[in-house]
């Protein structure tokens, strides 16, 4: 006799399971029901007589009493790592010396202007928080749009779109602001918060601006199944 | 994972030495392998498993194929540059291990604590 084989059916049942157990994102759905699917037909050879779902339970049985929490709660780690080194490549790469230049230049002018009248530090501080707040805004409906058109959360391009989750770093600028509205700001006080604030606009061009305009190639590479899946 | 504590600090190594010598491999396939290899006496749980592909896979270490295999999407890995060169070093690393090991052990003149 034939082996069983998993049909079409039970596979979709494989997903929902996956989903049933909080597995939200697609890519690591795939994963696993993949797993399920060939413990299943293997269990099948060598004892045909169980139906799909007492196979599916002993299998499910060896990923322990946390079932899948851990590998997801592993899987969101180990992906935001991989963010972050992204950021630091793409970094590496746009810091030319015309950017060198141009980071020198922005740090200074506000310097200047910082020392000139230090309430001018608000100025940059809103323009920080306001640019990024609103295309950080546009990023999430974009991203809510992806998501409808493929009908599938992926984990990477989740943390691309929320930029690492930016919305909690956003605020920074403001905290640096405690020390800028007393009298008398000293020129190392002021020389150190516009660099810093300098350093912020490169990396809020980064992660706002840079990044989820090359989505789709970071994508593919994460995902070898995310262009697969959409020409399917 | 039998004895856990002794072979967990060596899953990556067993995972990269797999990943060496068949090329590319996919979870279910790397545990029915080891179970294979070691005629059943290690079993690698799946909860252990897949966080250490994925964190060897953030990490640089492997890439990852997908093919769809009897229409079911199939997640191989394979070792990157810079996965076959840690490969290496893990691998020194081990071995010197175990030799450290059996001279502790091993040698019955020698008697521990």
């Amino acid at each position: 006799m034939e082996a069983k084989k998993i049909t079409q059916q039970q596979m979709e049942a494989l997903f929902a399971f996956t989903r049933k157990h909080y597995v939200e994102y697609y890519d690591l759905q795939a994963e696993l029901a993949d797993h399920l699917a060939n413990a299943i037909e293997e269990r099948w050879q060598a004892e045909p007589g169980l139906t799909f779902d007492e196979a599916l339970q002993l299998e499910f049985k060896k990923f322990g009493i946390f079932g899948f929490s851990d590998i997801v709660a592993e899987r969101q780690y180990a992906l935001q790592k991989r963010y972050y080194r992204l950021v630091w490549k793409e970094f590496r790469s746009v810091l030319t010396f015309p950017v060198i230049l141009f980071i020198t230049g922005l740090a200074w002018g506000m310097y200047h202007s910082i020392m000139a009248y230090h309430h001018s530090y608000a100025f940059f501080m809103f323009l920080l928080i306001v640019v990024s707040s609103w295309k950080l805004w546009r990023l999430k409906k974009e991203y809510h749009k992806r998501r409808k058109e493929t009908g599938r959360k992926w984990l990477f391009e989740e943390i691309l779109f929320s930029c690492g989750g930016f919305g909690v770093i956003m605020p920074v600028p403001l905290q640096l602001s405690h020390f800028m509205f007393d009298e008398g700001i000293s020129q190392m006080l002021a020389a150190i918060v516009s660099v810093l604030l300098a350093l912020f606009f490169v990396y809020d061009y980064m992660v706002l601006f840079r990044m989820p305009a090359r989505a789709e190639r970071y994508l593919q590479k994460v995902y070898p199944e995310y262009g697969l899946e959409k020409t399917a | 994972m039998k004895n856990s504590q002794l072979y967990k600090g060596s899953l990556t190594t067993i995972l990269m030495k797999l990943l060496e010598e068949n090329g590319r491999m996919y979870g279910y396939e790397i545990t029915q392998k080891v179970k294979l290899i070691t005629a059943g006496e290690l079993n690698i749980t799946e909860g252990a498993l897949y966080p250490a592909l994925h964190k060897l896979e953030a990490e640089g270490h492997l890439e990852v194929e997908v093919e769809k295999v009897d229409n079911r999407l199939r997640k191989y890995y394979k070792l990157t540059e810079s996965g076959q060169k840690e490969n290496v070093n893990r691998l020194a690393e081990l071995e010197e291990f175990i030799r450290n090991m059996q001279n502790l052990v091993g040698n019955p003149k020698l008697k521990l604590g």
